[in-house]
């Protein structure tokens, strides 16, 4: 029903003459409970819609996986009529590329072969450029150690975050590495892989509309580090750390055992074990060990004996605390992996540059990528010719849609230069099941970070659109915690769709009058040109389906959004959950810029 | 207890083979120090001529006799276990001639018994300037263990330190261990410091690290609760006070002194080496510049040291605990320098001839000397009435303005007048930084000095009741009544501790007693902010106490109460004990300080601690006169404060996700130190 409603206003939009670049912009976040789809549709006057997905992935340690991404991938079959203009994959973690995985075969042949791909971006990180492939391999190396390591000694919350670059039951075609390098052969005109900071992106037939890549970022940024000054990393230094660690953790691998790990020459050394463990080391070793102890070895033993294994000092033994490092580590992962994140900045052109709204996508992008954003700048040729510098900042500042990184975790969305900066932010989406999170580790997953969620409630006057609550509900169950910034926006709201649209709507049906017509599809942001004649016939059916819809309760599922921020009141927006239920299927947001 | 043993020991090593033969020598008293070699700042600065000369120095460590190799003594013992390398390394024996001919092993990086002798001497220097400021024995947090249902409480004798526990840049104090931990890595390559890249950087061989380490410890020995981080200033506080300790302990050091007096010519406020915390560890994790600058930093664009400005609003915004903490250090650093001025503007005035214009050119070594020497005081002092502080406050959620509170009355009542104006520099400091108490009218230092209790109405009587009785017998045991009784002070430590232990639960009981027939909510409610009435079956009992009750005050008073967990009934037990509120006296002290006057302050210091049903804690430290039993202060935590309950909760909410580490393993418990040191927040 909703759909026809929104092809009325589309229509209506196609036929104005003046907005030839003017889009009416759905984003579709697909409940994916923890883990990212988002399909956004561009519709124009001008051309056919243009469908570009981001992501689809569902977190590896959810129930439903096969069923659901089945359902999910069968949605954007529909919708799109089988063929994605453009697919942007963000980073290689299982929560975002699993619905491409041959793990779930029954979706794949969805893939193969009733959806054609046109394109396929990535970040650079995927590419084959050095030094992408270098740090690929290193990446996966450590995880297998920390795997290893986590296994040996039973960190089991530890482990179940590596499960973000999937746990090994999978087998090699369904590895994300498979699933990656399927991805890069998918695409029908080729994939590309994008460098931060270049000339802003372009797709041809889709006017007015820059894509502007923010990160990841160089080497050096993708773990939270800031570099300064005069001061050069080595190639894969920040790995150093994790080296010495594994040589230590990980004694069969013996090619990299040398000497020079231990902190203190030979001599110094009185080993731990028994002879029974010497046998397993490499020859030096051995060798090293054979050499007799000394009377001065054999008191030190004895003092060890005593002082450190005695029954009544083991409480404070330190055997493992060193391999706490290892959760270091993984987080280290982790992190490196979420801030190679392709971040995009969407920016719509209008009439005046200054109020060019921007729709933004980071990714998981994490601190590291987020801080190196600043670095950049473009210069952008206008419409008359002149040029313009556009700041990262810049962008951030018009930003009005923002797709919130990593589920809402603390560290993918920074609050200086990022959040902080988003000034005119309308709308947020997070791509999260809170009872899920809560339930991973032994303490429970952050996700959405409370404070966090208060600011973006705050910033967006309560538009955050999360996959397991969705809207605010108009009983205000859903709403975790009671701000004056919320409590306001609802009775707003409240007030707006029950009373005011409501009695807008009888009067309407009461005179069916045109003119009155026109007031209020301008208001609602249903923009119509008075070359239409509106016949009684329109105005008919569109107050059946106006009536339809009220009668259904469907307040509950369509909220008319207002805008009042004065420089972006020209936008007009609709918030749907398709289908109205507790666990919809997807989120759609519609905008018309 | 093992006072014999320690004798025989330290007898064995000084006679070597012949034992048996009689000894003709003169009967020796023991040495006031033994000198151990070691760094004075850490191994990075001996390879740079500048600062080569300085490196190495003498630590005078109060002598103690040895129980062995390791070091093992009286208050630490290292253990050089390696598991990282699967190995051991010998321990070294202080006690060999050898080793003791030469004042020790000489600084080196490649020796770990250097290591070893390292740790040892730092952490004993540590511990000594601590037990000078609060004027009694110090005890490590003592070890809680649950056996069939059971608590128990046992006694730590030594401080474990491991110097080579752990591969990774960090180092922490693990309060469930009661041990330190230090690791080493390999360091960061980097054009600017002065690293071997790929070298390995050693934590154990920083004086600041190990200071700073054994500042936790005993921190967390006298304070438990100080781990919990109920609001942002707590863990900041630990931090803080760390480095405090670590920075002005350097200012012990002469030698280092009169170089950098001579070398900033008398300006301390310039860059230098005494001011920077950790040098070789922030160096090589790849941040230019100290670890934790306590006065200024390098610039992030130039790489060019700037002092630090302060920044009234910083505190609102700062919340990761080290930076957070480095405000507090800063404050505590610029009161320092007042002060310092203030002592030197005579002689800065007779060098330069009136002029306050200092000649060009090095400062006469006369001057530099007496410019040290004045250093040194302000920085002795700073010290010990940062050390001091302690004793003054709440044992529960401590903040920075409570701490500026407690260093105004820890002066205040050893100085009673101010001439030199130490307190003002440190109400200065404070609040151009913006750290200000809550609950204070103005910033003056009537009004900063914890509120005296003027009409302490009955309280006086009660405490004069268990004066005469526990405190007397606390007061008792902790003086020398006779030449053959050794005094408080000269004990054991385990004495005293099982002897507090004890006197502590007496107190309880005492307590309970005494406030069993007051009216809760009339009076000590506000005096300590605490709940320590027994629970309504007493009215029951006692219908006649009933009625002193209006109905709507004791309506409110059984709400809250009702919030707080009740002693459990015991058979045999007369009902006065047996329905009390439960509250814990944790921590029963006997102060004894010297003031510059010579008369002898001495003071009970008692904390108590409530906690309710839902977690959230009270707190409450009276301060008694031990001469005339007068409550002097009742520095409170009120276990009812709804807007400390909010802002708690608030807080912890942030806590909760607000690193990688937190977002999925939420906030660690078990090591609380270790995360703070390694996973650094955003």
């Amino acid at each position: 029903m909703f759909e026809r409603l929104r092809s009325r206003v589309r229509r209506v939009r196609r036929v104005s003459p003046q907005a030839s670049q003017g889009y009416f912009l759905k984003i579709r976040m697909y409940n994916m409970r923890l883990g990212d789809c988002f399909l956004l549709t561009f519709a124009s006057a001008t051309r056919p819609d243009f469908h570009l997905l981001i992501d689809c992935g569902m977190h590896q340690r959810l129930g439903d996986k096969a069923d659901r991404l089945k359902r999910v991938v069968e949605d954007i079959r529909d919708t799109t009529n089988g063929r994605i203009d453009l697919l942007v994959i963000t980073h290689e973690h299982y929560d975002h590329i699993s619905g491409f995985s041959a793990e779930f075969p029954q979706v794949r042949k969805i893939w193969d072969e009733e959806i054609t791909i046109d394109k396929v971006w990535m970040a650079w990180t995927e590419g084959n450029d050095d030094p992408a492939p270098a740090l690929r391999r290193e990446r996966k190396a450590k995880t297998e150690r920390l795997r290893a390591i986590l296994k040996a000694t039973n960190t089991t919350d530890a482990l179940e975050l590596l499960d973000f670059g999937g746990n090994e039951d999978l087998t090699d075609d369904e590895s994300l590495a498979a699933t990656m390098d399927y991805l890069k052969s998918i695409a029908r005109t080729g994939t590309q892989f994008h460098f931060p900071g270049k000339a802003p992106l372009t797709i041809p037939g889709l006017d007015g509309i820059r894509f502007y890549v923010l990160g990841p970022p160089a080497t050096a940024d993708l773990l939270d580090q800031e570099p300064n000054a005069g001061e050069a990393y080595e190639e894969g230094t920040p790995l150093s750390l994790a080296q010495t660690f594994f040589t230590a953790a990980l004694p069969e691998t013996s090619d990299e055992f040398a000497l020079n790990d231990y902190p203190f020459a030979t001599k110094h050394r009185i080993d731990l074990y028994t002879t029974e463990y010497r046998y397993h080391e490499s020859d030096e070793v051995s060798e090293r060990m054979s050499v007799e102890e000394t009377e001065e070895h054999r008191k030190a033993r004895w003092f060890f004996h005593e002082r450190y294994n005695a029954q009544a000092e083991r409480w404070r033994q330190i055997d493992n605390d060193w391999l706490e490092a290892a959760i270091g580590l993984v987080l280290e992962e982790v992190e490196i992996t979420n801030n190679t994140s392709l971040a995009l900045a969407i920016e719509f052109i209008a009439d005046q540059p200054i109020t060019d709204p921007v729709i933004l996508f980071p990714g998981d992008a994490q601190a590291g990528n987020w801080r190196s954003w600043r670095n950049h700048n473009w210069t952008i040729r206008g419409s008359n010719g002149q040029k313009d510098e556009v700041s990262a900042a810049a962008l951030l500042e018009r930003t009005i849609f923002y797709k919130v990184g990593h589920h809402g975790s603390h560290n993918a969305t920074r609050s200086r230069d990022g959040l902080d900066s988003m000034g005119n932010l309308m709308v947020a989406m997070i791509p999260v099941e809170q009872k899920f999170a809560l339930k991973q580790g032994k303490k429970g997953w952050k996700m959405p970070f409370g404070p966090l969620y208060k600011v973006l409630l705050k910033k967006t006057g309560g538009r955050v659109i999360r996959a397991d609550q969705g809207w605010l509900d108009h009983d205000g169950k859903h709403i975790l915690f009671s701000s004056t910034a919320v409590a306001d926006f609802r009775k707003q709201q409240q007030a707006f769709t029950d009373v005011e649209f409501k009695a807008h709507l009888e009067a309407l049906f009461a005179k069916d009058d045109k003119a009155e017509w026109n007031t209020f599809l301008n208001k609602y942001g249903i923009r119509t040109d008075d070359d239409i004649e509106w016949e009684p016939r329109h105005v008919l059916r569109f107050r059946d389906e106006v009536a339809q819809f009220m009668g259904a309760g469907a307040e509950r599922f369509l909220q008319e959004i207002s805008l009042s921020k004065t420089e972006w009141e020209r936008f007009r927006g609709m918030v749907q959950r398709v289908p109205d239920s507790s666990d919809p299927l997807y989120y759609e947001f519609a905008l018309s810029l | 207890m093992n006072c014999a043993n320690l004798h025989k020991g330290g007898s064995t090593m000084v006679s070597t083979g012949k034992a048996k033969k009689p000894s003709h020598r003169p009967k020796l008293t023991p040495p006031v120090y033994r000198y151990l070699r070691g760094y004075a700042f850490d191994p990075t600065l001996s390879i740079d001529l500048d600062t080569a000369a300085i490196n190495e120095l003498l630590f005078p460590i109060k002598w103690e006799d040895l129980e062995g190799p390791g070091p093992i003594g009286e208050y630490l013992e290292v253990i050089d276990i390696d598991p990282a390398s699967k190995c051991m390394y010998a321990p070294v024996d202080l006690n060999d001639p050898y080793i003791l001919a030469q004042n020790g092993l000489p600084p080196s990086e490649g020796n770990p018994q250097f290591h070893q002798q390292m740790v040892y001497a730092v952490a004993m220097l540590t511990i000594s300037n601590f037990e000078r400021a609060l004027g009694r024995k110090v005890l490590w947090a003592s070890r809680f263990t649950t056996r069939m249902f059971e608590y128990k409480n046992s006694y730590v004798q030594r401080l474990r330190i491991y110097p080579h526990a752990l591969r990774q840049a960090n180092a922490y104090y693990s309060p469930v261990k009661k041990a330190l931990l230090f690791g080493y890595f390999p360091a960061v390559p980097s054009q600017r410091g002065m690293h071997l890249p790929g070298g390995t950087v050693f934590t154990c061989l920083s004086h600041d690290i190990i200071a700073h380490e054994t500042s936790h410890a005993l921190l967390d020995g006298m304070y438990r609760r100080f781990v919990e981080p109920s609001n942002p200033d707590v863990r900041a506080f630990h931090e803080a006070f760390a480095d405090i300790v670590a920075l002005f302990q350097r200012f012990s050091f002469p030698d280092v002194l009169r170089h950098q007096i001579a070398l900033t010519r008398g300006d301390l406020a310039a860059e230098n080496l005494l001011g920077q915390l950790a040098q070789q560890f922030g160096q090589s994790t790849g941040k230019y510049g100290a670890l934790r600058d306590a006065i200024g930093k390098a610039d992030k664009d130039t790489g060019k040291w700037e002092p630090l400005k302060p920044d009234p609003n910083a505190l609102e915004t700062t919340l990761e605990p080290h930076e957070r903490g480095a405000i507090l250090v800063a404050a505590v650093f610029d009161a320092f320098l007042t002060i310092y001025k203030s002592r030197i503007a005579d002689l800065l005035r007779i060098a330069s001839n009136g002029t306050g214009v200092l000649p060009n050119g090095a400062l006469h070594p006369d001057l530099v000397n007496r410019l040290a020497d004045e250093a040194a005081k302000a920085a002795r002092h700073v010290l010990q009435v940062s050390i001091r502080a302690l004793d003054y406050l709440a044992p529960v959620d401590v903040t920075f303005g409570e701490y500026l509170r407690a260093i105004i009355t820890a002066d205040y009542d050893v100085v009673p007048d101010d001439d030199l104006g130490y307190r003002i520099a440190f109400i200065e400091a404070f609040r151009r930084r913006g750290i200000y108490p809550r609950d204070v009218r103005s910033l003056s230092v009537d009004s900063l000095r914890w509120n005296e209790i003027d009409e302490p109405i009955g309280l006086r009587m009660k405490f004069e009741r268990i004066g005469t009785s526990l405190l007397q017998s606390f007061l008792q045991a902790s003086q020398p009544t006779s030449e053959t009784e050794v005094s408080w002070d000269a004990k054991d430590r385990q004495t005293i501790f099982y002897e507090t232990k004890r006197l502590r639960r007496e107190l309880n009981r005492a307590l309970r007693k005494l406030f069993i027939s007051q009216r809760d909510d009339d009076e000590q409610l506000p005096i300590t902010g605490l709940l320590l009435t027994t629970n309504n079956q007493v009215f029951d009992k006692k219908p006649w106490l009933k009625a002193l009750f209006r109905r709507v005050r004791r309506r409110m008073y059984l709400e809250k109460r009702s919030h707080i967990y009740c002693k459990k009934r015991a058979p045999g037990k007369s009902y006065k004990q047996e329905y009390c509120l439960r509250f814990e006296v944790h921590t029963l002290r006997l102060a004894e300080r010297v003031t510059p006057d010579g008369n002898l302050l001495r003071q009970f210091l008692i904390g108590i601690v409530q906690t309710r049903k839902d977690g959230f804690r009270g707190g409450c430290t009276l301060i008694i006169d031990a001469d005339t039993y007068d409550l002097r202060y009742a520095i409170k935590k009120s276990v009812w404060s709804e807007s400390r309950q909010r802002r708690e909760d608030d807080y912890r909410a942030y806590v909760a996700g607000s690193s990688n580490y937190a977002t999925f393993f939420g906030e660690s418990s078990n090591e609380p130190f270790a995360l703070l040191h390694s996973q650094q927040e955003n």
